[in-house]
């Protein structure tokens, strides 16, 4: 035998597989170890995957020797297969039933159209009568069902495969019917799906039959949740089938009657009779028929019904038929529908007002077990009532919009009363689809009470609150991650594991505390909030929920990044990672968001943010650096040339035309910061080379003022303030203008050297000049946030002067030649533009060269 | 152009009915369809849905004082849906998905209907005077309205259309008069975080603002009264036509300043084509349209500012221009026939009591239904996979306790069976063994020999 390559080589497949018959499928009547078997199976599978032993073909080979080898392998394969498919031990049967499963879905086309039908046949026999073993039945309802699953593939037999798929159906609802085993339903359940989804004409025919043997299951309600939803799901999907507009409103109002019917046996006498008669005066067009019962049940088998409600709800029902609705309105329908909207979200409203309270002429007739039963069932019924909700934010999307206010209504009023955590998590969920299916108008309407809630969700005693004192939480706050990187990782988790006794105790008394999970929902619902609804009438709630949203992202970072090992009692380490990771997006947005006064958190944010990026390896350090990434944009505003547009526009003037390449030049080398103001200060210095009388320039000078504001926002405050002069007119813009045009020769002769030596000094970090600057350029904000004019004005004069000292001292110690000029001139208005000295000509007076002259001899 | 589409221009005129409208090629200039007797009102046109043009019809049915709404499918432009209703309608306007149309009439009156089922969700009295344009907000959930004495109000769609209070004026987020003169055109930008608008007005200026607050951002002030306005698809450019035919050109950006700014006749920002008004701006691409009083309409390229075509209308001037996608204009048989193809109904006259019973038409088929065809708990590749984790996880699995007990009784049966069997054989054998001994006793030579060899052949039988 010639030797393998490597393990890509294709003669490789037909030995293995051999190989592995010889190996894993029971010959004979050899019995069968089952626990090994059980364990042996997978690895089996997952082998025949990874080296795609059953596919027959290879891409690369065309070698007939090894075709054949190939194919006779698989013939052996199927052959021990199907043999054990008829073996009368039902464990050897059910091994041979998995195994055709996996080969139906790997082998080759060619192959599968072939023989697909004999093997649907095997299949078939083991589900019914003759075959009594139930893991047979299961698996054979599996394997069928990839079966089909592969032939939906094949458009070319789909006649043949309909009928055969029409075969099916009887057995499985004998399935149905007959067994008395879950599991096998289960596995019914999901054959029936795939044949719904895949050959819906198949079932057309037997339609009703279909629907009442899930209805009964469903309405009996005595089996596992999971049963359940595969069946409600089953018959949520089984208008299409039919697929016409009537079948699906039929099983919506079917649904959503029995529903009804059973709420108000279920709710009697925690509710208003008023309220069942409303709902159903609701469901009921008032000249139309009752449409029969689900399932065609004549009646709610309603005798037995009556006895059992003192013992149990039906709650398993009820929820499963919501699921069913739930389903019916997100999956897809291949005609336009009408959806009863006002009737589901009465229901909604219906199930969300029941809390358990007694009403005033109930009184008498309640004993307090009754309560007790309603109430221990209510946060399901709740949690299912969300659902429908969501699933009808979901399917209806925008054409929700009527009804959206009255959603907005049902949402803020139980969001007072809702406690749970899980029904609150569902509660800020449904915010976020709202607020971004419907946008900022939305977000005027939810804003108050969304910030309400998330306020106290994040404010209330939780995770993050153990740490032991939580007032010194300022100045404490960088030495636990100091002291953790210093210390090796188990000394770490040793500390943690200190600190993380103490809350016990302190848990222990505090008897409400929000679940991390609720919290990072709330920050989510605040993110979105911030991200939609920033620009609506934020300014009354901005500030403060900036100033949570760092508290709770400090919060959060301060006991150790990533993934630490013990935490909480509660939680679980990757929780609380998630929640840092929420909080910082939250936080994120807060600084994206549009606002008016730059974020004051920025530098606490900028902080967490770098500190976060070097955990490398998680999902939290992916998403520092993507914020370190957006706010670039924001710390350093570029200036892009806009398209070609200016270039184009600026070839006529003369002077300015080989601006916009020396920008470009300047932009790779410099700080973009510095470019903007370069660009801005070029227009000057071109203005100056000019005839400043030129009216026309004056206002493409504008026009060039307002391009590179935006770009960079120190700069803009500056122009902010400076438009903001009390007499704003455009006289006034003019006179600026001319001012500068002015100011401009007195300082040529002198300072345009030192500025330029100031621009290189900032660059490397002189200490005297830069710090000055800064200070200035702080002090004039706050200034400028405080609005108040007069004192604005009077700081700047103060540290305009302060500074063109500063510079001159700076600037004396070097001399320059005339090219520099240009640069110079621009550097210096940066140097003014910083200081925010709108009152410009004003500081020209108030700095007349003597007084540096006099400084200099 | 826009992603490789080819594009084409819809124009109709508001004065003859005769123009109609038409359909041109933008790069060949051709003309690909003409709808003859349509002439709508400035903004009074539209493309829903990128399916259907709707127009409002200006002066039909003028003298019975009632107005109405055509809507044309693209694809099948002869039959259009032909909507009456209970005034003349002057601007209309549709939502980005094409679900509520609203339109607004001379008296004040403003519609809103839904488009898929053309019920009349909404009528009130919102001003005074005559409508000249209407805008929704870019996430749909704001309408804004602009008045011919310059008023624009706001209204939040989800309080307009909150069916428990409809009896009731709809409350009004806020208007503004800040224009002393008729509005001519409203642009809304669609930046993520902050929603803002611009408006335009004879009274010379442009004003930006902000959508929620109505807070005033910045007012652009011209020499001349501007008639039309656009937005570059960027959002940085403001292209705003004057009534001498003029385009100015603005950079436009957002800071808070609430300065007016005036802006001259400075060459390098004027885009100079037409002798008479502009009626209309929008873009293909990157490339302005305008439309004239002159009879005419340019498509411009802006970066080099020249006109790259002009188109020559001789039948009259176009206060109208939507652009649309050519694949939208082939004939349904082309189209292999969508199966969720939404359909528009003819827009009722007056409001119905809204119906609980009957619900909303919807459809049921957006990508986010698609993709779960086959929810992750339905397609386990085998039961293997289900069976296998629950055993190894705890062995309580109901189907692997079944599976168990199963095996158990196979074992057994299979057992008692071979115990069956195993005690024949050894009967046989003991019958056998007789045998030989009666063969050794009567010393027959021949008979041992062959005797071993069958018992051998038999218990090789038996091995499994």
């Amino acid at each position: 035998m010639e030797k393998l390559e490597n393990m890509y080589d294709v003669g490789l497949k037909p030995p293995m597989l051999r190989s592995l018959i010889r190996q894993y499928l029971p010959s004979g009547n050899h019995p069968l170890n089952l626990n090994t078997t059980c364990f042996e199976l997978p690895k089996l599978v997952s082998i025949l995957q990874t080296h795609r032993l059953l596919s027959e073909s290879d891409s690369h080979s065309v070698d007939h020797k090894l075709i054949n080898a190939w194919k006779s392998a698989l013939d052996d394969w199927l052959g021990c297969l199907l043999s054990l498919l008829s073996s009368d031990m039902s464990d050897k049967c059910w091994v041979g039933i998995c195994l055709l499963g996996v080969t139906c879905q790997e082998c080759s086309n060619q192959r599968f159209l072939t023989s697909y039908s004999v093997w649907l046949d095997k299949l078939l026999s083991h589900i019914q009568p003759p075959s009594d073993s139930q893991l047979v039945k299961i698996a054979s309802c599996t394997s069928l069902a990839d079966l089909l699953t592969r032939l939906a593939r094949f458009p070319e037999v789909k006649k043949d495969a309909n009928s055969l798929a029409g075969k099916l159906i009887q057995p499985v609802l004998k399935l149905l019917n007959d067994d008395k085993v879950e599991a096998v339903w289960e596995g019914a359940a999901s054959l029936l799906y795939a044949l719904i989804t895949l050959f819906p004409a198949s079932i057309h025919r037997s339609y009703d039959k279909v629907e009442a043997a899930i209805a009964s299951k469903i309405l009996s309600g005595k089996y596992s949740d999971i049963t359940l939803k595969k069946l409600g799901y089953c018959l949520a999907l089984l208008p299409k089938s039919k697929g016409d507009k009537d079948s699906w409103s039929l099983m919506m109002q079917k649904n959503l009657i029995s529903i009804n019917d059973h709420l108000n046996e279920a709710f009697q006498g925690v509710e208003e009779e008023a309220k069942s008669n409303e709902a159903r005066r609701l469901l009921v067009t008032p000249g139309k028929d009752l449409p029969s019962p689900l399932g065609g049940h004549t009646t709610l088998e309603g005798g037995s019904f009556n006895g059992t409600s003192s013992e149990r709800l039906p709650t398993a029902t009820i929820s499963t038929l919501m699921f069913c609705c739930c389903k019916m309105l997100t999956s897809s329908y291949p005609v336009q529908i009408t959806a009863p909207v006002r009737s589901i979200l009465a229901l909604v409203e219906r199930l969300l007002r029941v809390d358990g309270s007694l009403p005033h002429t109930m009184l008498p007739f309640m004993t307090s077990v009754q309560q007790e039963l309603i109430c221990s069932e209510l946060p399901v019924l709740h949690a299912y009532s969300l659902e429908l909700l969501i699933a009808i934010i979901k399917g209806m999307r925008r054409q929700l919009l009527p009804h959206s206010a009255y959603i907005v209504r049902v949402i803020t009023r139980y969001f007072k009363t809702c406690a749970l955590p899980d029904l609150r998590i569902k509660l800020y969920s449904i915010v976020k689809m709202l607020l971004l299916s419907m946008g900022v108008g939305m977000a005027i309407y939810l804003a108050p009470d969304v910030i309400d809630n998330a306020f106290s969700d994040l404010n209330s005693l939780g995770g993050e609150d153990f740490e032991m004192s939580p007032a010194n939480t300022g100045p404490a706050l960088p030495q636990p991650s100091n002291r953790k990187r210093k210390h090796g990782t188990k000394t770490g988790s040793l500390e943690e594991n200190q600190v993380g006794a103490h809350p016990k105790v302190r848990e222990s008394n505090t008897h409400q505390m929000t679940p991390i999970t609720v919290k990072i929902a709330a920050l989510d619902a605040l993110e979105l909030l911030l991200t939609v609804g920033a620009a609506s009438k934020s300014d009354s709630w901005r500030s403060s929920i900036d100033s949570l949203v760092i508290k709770t992202a400090i919060n959060s970072c301060k006991r150790g990044w990533g993934n630490v090992d013990v935490f909480l009692p509660h939680e679980s380490a990757s929780v609380w990672a998630d929640f840092q990771l929420s909080s910082l997006r939250a936080l994120l947005a807060s600084f994206l968001a549009p606002a008016r006064v730059r974020p004051p958190y920025l530098s606490q944010g900028l902080e967490l943010f770098r500190r976060g990026k070097q955990e490398a390896g998680t999902k939290l350090a992916q998403f520092c650096g993507y914020a370190l990434f957006a706010l670039e944009v924001f710390i350093h505003p570029r200036t892009l040339p806009l398209d070609d547009f200016y270039s184009a526009c600026h070839n006529p003037t003369d002077g300015a035309s080989n601006r916009f390449p020396e920008n470009a030049y300047f932009s790779a080398v410099q700080r973009t910061e510095q470019v903007a103001i370069k660009s801005h200060d070029d227009d000057l210095y071109n203005k100056w080379l000019q005839n400043e009388a030129e009216n026309e320039n004056i206002a493409d000078e504008n026009m060039k003022d307002k391009t590179s504001r935006p770009n960079d926002s120190s700069l803009a405050n500056v122009l902010e303030v400076s438009e903001q002069e009390p007499t704003a007119a455009d006289a006034d813009v003019h006179m600026r203008n001319e001012d500068e045009i002015v100011v401009q020769p007195q300082r040529i002769e002198e300072p345009i050297p030192k500025s330029q030596e100031i621009v290189s000094a900032k660059a490397v970090t002189s200490p005297a000049v830069g710090t000055n600057l800064e200070g200035g350029e702080i002090e004039s904000k706050k200034a400028l946030s405080a609005c108040d004019r007069l004192n604005d004005t009077d700081h700047d004069m103060l540290s305009g002067v302060d500074k063109v000292d500063d510079f001159d001292t700076v600037g004396r110690k070097t001399t320059s030649t005339l090219p520099d000029a240009e640069k110079g001139s621009s550097s210096m208005a940066h140097l003014e533009s910083e200081s925010s000295m709108d009152s410009f000509p004003g500081i020209v007076d108030a700095d007349p060269d003597s007084d540096t002259d006099s400084e200099s001899i | 152009m826009g992603m490789g589409e080819k594009m084409a221009l819809v124009v109709c005129s508001d004065k003859s009915r005769g123009i109609g409208i038409t359909v041109w090629d933008l790069e060949t200039g051709q003309q690909l369809l003409h709808i003859p007797t349509c002439a709508a009102a400035p903004h009074g046109l539209f493309c829903l849905r990128n399916h259907f043009i709707v127009a409002s019809q200006t002066n039909r049915h003028a003298s019975l004082g009632a107005g109405s709404i055509f809507i044309w499918p693209l694809n099948k432009p002869h039959s259009p849906l032909r909507s009456y209703t209970m005034e003349a309608i002057g601007p209309v306007s549709c939502t980005k998905d094409g679900i509520y149309i609203a339109g607004g009439a001379p008296s004040g009156n403003v519609y809103l209907w839904e488009a898929t089922n053309g019920r009349l969700l909404r009528t009130w009295h919102a001003h005074h005077k005559s409508f000249n344009c209407m805008v929704f907000s870019d996430d749909d959930s704001l309408l804004i309205c602009g008045c011919t004495d310059g008023i624009i109000c706001v209204w939040s769609m989800i309080s307009l259309l909150d069916e428990e209070d409809s009896g009731t004026s709809p409350s009004l987020l806020h208007y503004s008069s800040e224009h002393r003169s008729s509005i001519t055109g409203l642009v809304t930008m669609s930046a993520g975080g902050s929603s803002i608008f611009v408006s335009s007005s004879l009274d010379g200026s442009c004003k930006v603002w902000e959508l929620v607050s109505g807070r005033l951002l910045r007012t652009l002030v011209y020499p001349t009264s501007v008639s039309a306005v656009a937005l570059h698809p960027l959002e940085h450019l403001l292209f705003s036509g004057s009534v001498n035919g003029k385009i100015f050109v603005n950079v436009l950006d957002i800071g808070a300043v609430e300065d007016p700014f005036v802006t001259t006749e400075d060459q390098a920002f004027v885009l100079k084509g037409h002798n008479e008004s502009i009626t209309a701006l929008t873009f293909s691409g990157f490339h302005l349209i305008s439309a004239s009083e002159d009879f005419t309409f340019c498509l411009w390229d802006i970066i080099n500012r020249v006109v790259l075509r002009r188109f020559n209308n001789r039948k009259g001037a176009l206060t109208n221009m939507v652009v649309i996608k050519q694949s939208s204009l082939l004939p349904i048989s082309n189209h292999q026939r969508v199966p969720n193809q939404f359909q528009v109904s003819l827009l009722q006259k007056y409001p119905q009591p809204s119906n609980s019973g009957t619900g909303i038409t919807m459809f049921l088929s957006s990508p986010a239904c698609h993709n779960k065809q086959t929810p992750s708990h339905f397609h386990g590749n085998n039961l293997l996979d289900h069976l296998i984790s629950g055993s190894e996880k705890v062995e309580e699995t109901p189907a692997m306790l079944q599976l168990k007990l199963e095996k158990n009784i196979d074992d057994r049966l299979w057992v008692t069976s071979m115990t069956k069997h195993v005690m024949e054989i050894s009967k046989h054998l003991q019958t056998r063994l007789l045998d030989m001994m009666q063969c050794r006793l009567l010393c027959n030579p021949y008979e041992p020999h062959s005797s071993p060899k069958k018992i051998i052949v038999q218990r090789s039988n038996l091995k499994p």
